[in-house]
């Protein structure tokens, strides 16, 4: 994993040039795609203008034998922020990529016309060519013509018809074990920006794509079996997840008065149970669905999984938390087979589930559907995937969506939908929400590792200091994580077990050869997050973005009669580090 | 005293009945005891299941970190859940980390007052905690709601009428189509007593 790809599709020749790590050696992940676009993209470019690139990279440890190591990250300048952006996706694609050499794959360049191209990448060479029969396809559709190319050692790159479009809400799909395109680098547009090079899918081939090697063999050998014991005893990554998938927190979240409901009118959904992980498993099982799948090989913890209709028919992949609550309590809709199929579309389509869930959720507000109009919401989405005009306004997210309906209630940061937590109930997610550099993001600050990393020191954790504190120490150790090309379930396990932290810094010491510490790992943090504040900044971003909307601080969410009053001076502390 | 439905399934049928566990059973309890006590004593949970199994607990929709500082009161709900995931999952737990996140919905408890008469406290048992106690529960005996009693029983009915070996209503036997009806008849928060024996 020496090597960058770029691509550049300009002109009547595109190709593709192959270049050492150079500058950016040592980087993997979320650290390389925004040094990349932090240095190479013009911040107050057009994003789906020709000076934007997009980078694939998969993390520093994907393509080994090490566990849950198979994130990829997607960057460029947003289309739907703004901003710097980096959306992360499982699926086989990063342990393929990296098993074929590349840290990165850059898009570069203006296409001429509306050329469409395929990338293929093997170990014998690469070539892109022209594909002008694959006008429109789904993502569905393109496995079905292409999967035997990329078949089960390999793994596809792609967009639907909504990144075609070029729309701010499309996502980078990713092919899971199965070669269905089920992963999805899904938040920020990061579609748009594939579609705007014209390329419409990246085949990769695994064949006789080597495992890479850790420098310190033994080393590494001892400290992937010690963390993989730590996620298989822990609670959580052991049991909870595997059983229920991430669904799981449904009931949870709706218990706390947290689960945004009816366009985050209120903190409670009476039908929650219906549509819960624990509901969900039942119903799969007596279908005789999978309750447990991994989305790429060498994941122990099967989160994943799938879900059939009541005739054993594949249907989709077991619809996520944030789908769940997005499509389900968001928009009213009870009906778990409702949101299978939801799930479906979005996948096919190429679109984000939380930014259609909560789009949907406005159109229902402004009265262009009723709450819990599961047909309604179906038929919404076939207008994006099909590009009808009132397609391209839904498609376009949650904040023009509610423009062009006159509403202000749109729950966006940096024009990016909310996910499945209300800010107000829980005000710590809501610093995060409002202050990281991707937009309103649940897992911008969800490494849970700052008590052994210590980033900013002791802090009172009730205190309006300690959320401030926290957001800030959170997103330090995730953007680091993110690096890493570790699934950010693994935190949980870090967490509660320090060994299985330090078996994870042991691995990545014993692979790279290094001798890192905690505080390498949080300077790390540290410095990519200054890198995308720095192309936010220079794109014209100011502390007015770090907020979340007025209403939040106006309306009182039901049960606790919460409001988000974190002060803006507050806000302004999280990265004065 | 409550009206007794006794249900005969066999033992792997019970998580046909789990649901009503999550949508909340109700147990009577020594209002103003502290919560340990009551899951302890009322519930009859161990020791070491309060201590180990349940990392998050919901009193009437506040975080609850210390089960010894709340008493629930009469007519509280009570969630209780294992570990949970996410960054949320993880600032829900008891005493955790990351409590500073969800603050303003802690609980800031009431001090327990034993001797206080006993009532009904509401309890939701979610996600592990379900399949590892939910059939014993069950087989001690709950109070539910008729209502929810009623919706459960008839969306399960295709499967609950192949499994059901007998049904019993205070001591009279009934035809598994006849539960649903005589549910009906009753008030929807109406509590009747609910347990399952194995046939």
């Amino acid at each position: 994993m020496d090597k960058i790809l770029r691509v550049d599709v300009s002109g009547d020749r595109p190709g593709s040039i192959e270049e050492p790590l150079g500058e950016y050696a040592g980087l993997g992940g979320r650290g390389l795609t925004s040094s990349v676009v932090g240095r190479e993209v013009p911040a107050d470019c057009h994003p789906l203008g020709p000076e934007n690139k997009l980078v694939i990279a998969p993390g520093l440890l994907s393509g080994s034998a090490a566990v849950n190591a198979g994130r990829l990250s997607v960057g460029c300048k947003s289309p739907l922020t703004g901003g710097i952006k980096e959306a992360n996706s499982g699926g086989q694609g990063a342990n393929v990529l990296a098993r074929l050499g590349y840290a990165a794959i850059v898009l570069e360049g203006e296409r001429q016309g509306d050329e469409l191209y395929v990338l293929r990448i093997g170990a014998n060479g690469v070539s892109l060519d022209k594909a002008p029969d694959l006008k429109m396809f789904t993502n569905y559709q393109l496995m079905e013509r292409l999967q035997d190319e990329y078949g089960k050692d390999g793994a596809m790159i792609s967009i639907g018809t909504a990144g075609e479009m070029r729309l701010a809400n499309s996502t980078v799909a990713v092919t899971d074990p199965e070669g269905r395109p089920t992963r999805h680098a899904g938040r920020g547009g990061v579609g748009a920006v594939m579609g705007s090079k014209g390329i419409k899918a990246i085949i990769l081939d695994g064949t006789d794509a080597p495992m890479r090697r850790p420098q310190n063999a033994e080393a590494f050998k001892d400290a992937n079996k010690r963390f993989g014991q730590g996620l298989r005893n822990h609670p959580v990554t052991g049991q909870g997840l595997g059983a229920y998938g991430t669904n799981v927190l449904t009931n949870i979240i709706n218990e706390a008065g947290a689960y945004p409901t009816y366009n985050f009118r209120t903190g409670h959904y009476p039908d929650a149970e219906r549509i819960s992980g624990e509901s969900q498993a039942e119903l799969e099982k007596s279908r005789g669905g999978k309750t447990r799948h991994g989305c790429h090989r060498g994941c122990v913890m099967q989160c994943s999984g799938e879900f059939v209709d009541k005739d054993g028919h594949f249907v989709s992949k077991q619809p996520e938390y944030e789908t769940v609550w997005a499509h389900g309590g968001n928009c009213g809709i009870s009906d778990l087979d409702a949101i299978a199929r939801l799930d479906y579309l979005n996948d096919d389509y190429g679109l984000d589930t939380i930014e259609s869930g909560a789009t949907i959720g406005v159109a229902m507000e402004a009265g262009l559907l009723e709450f819990g109009d599961a047909e309604g919401a179906i038929n919404l989405l076939k207008e994006i995937g099909q590009g009808t005009p009132m397609g391209r306004i839904l498609g376009s997210g949650t904040a023009v969506t509610a423009k062009a309906y006159g509403m202000e209630r749109a729950p966006v940061v940096k024009n990016q939908a909310m996910p499945a937590y209300d800010p107000r109930a829980v005000k710590g997610i809501g610093v995060t929400y409002a202050t990281s550099p991707m937009g309103a993001d649940h897992t911008a600050g969800y490494a849970v590792a700052s008590n052994i990393m210590k980033v900013g020191g002791e802090v009172d954790p009730l205190g309006t200091e300690g959320q401030v504190q926290l957001s800030r120490d959170l997103q330090v150790a995730t953007a680091a994580l993110d690096s890493t090309g570790f699934c950010l379930f693994i935190a949980f396990a870090i967490l509660d077990q320090p060994e299985t932290f330090q078996a994870m810094v042991d691995m990545i010491n014993a692979f790279h050869g290094l001798e890192m510490t905690a505080d390498d790992v949080s300077d790390l943090g540290k410095s990519i997050l200054r890198t995308e504040r720095d192309f936010n900044t220079r794109a014209g971003f100011t502390a007015m973005d770090d907020r979340l909307p007025r209403y939040f601080r106006r309306e009182a969410l039901e049960p606790h009669k919460a409001v988000f009053d974190m002060s803006d001076e507050e806000l302004d502390q999280v990265f004065t580090w | 005293m409550p009206h007794a439905v006794s249900l005969a399934l066999k033992r792997e049928q019970y998580p046909l009945l789990h649901p009503l566990l999550r949508r909340g059973f109700w147990i009577r309890a020594s209002a103003g005891a502290c919560l340990r006590d009551i899951l302890i004593r009322d519930l009859g949970l161990s020791q070491e299941a309060v201590r180990d199994r349940i990392q998050t607990v919901f009193l009437d929709g506040e975080v609850v970190d210390d089960f010894d500082a709340v008493s629930p009161g009469s007519g509280s709900t009570l969630a209780l859940s294992a570990a949970m995931p996410g960054l949320l999952g993880a600032s829900f737990r008891k005493g955790g980390d990351f409590a500073g996140l969800r603050g303003s919905i802690t609980s800031r408890g009431c001090s327990p007052e034993p001797g206080r008469e006993t009532g009904e406290i509401r309890i939701k048992l979610y996600n592990l905690l379900t399949g590892e106690w939910g059939n014993i529960l069950l087989e001690r005996g709950i109070m539910a709601e008729a209502g929810q009693t009623r919706a459960l029983v008839e969306e399960r009915f295709p499967e609950l009428r192949q499994a059901l070996a007998g049904v019993w209503v205070d001591g009279s036997e009934i035809a598994p189509a006849e539960l649903v009806e005589w549910l009906g008849s009753r008030a929807e928060g109406e509590l009747i007593g609910l347990h399952i024996i194995e046939p």
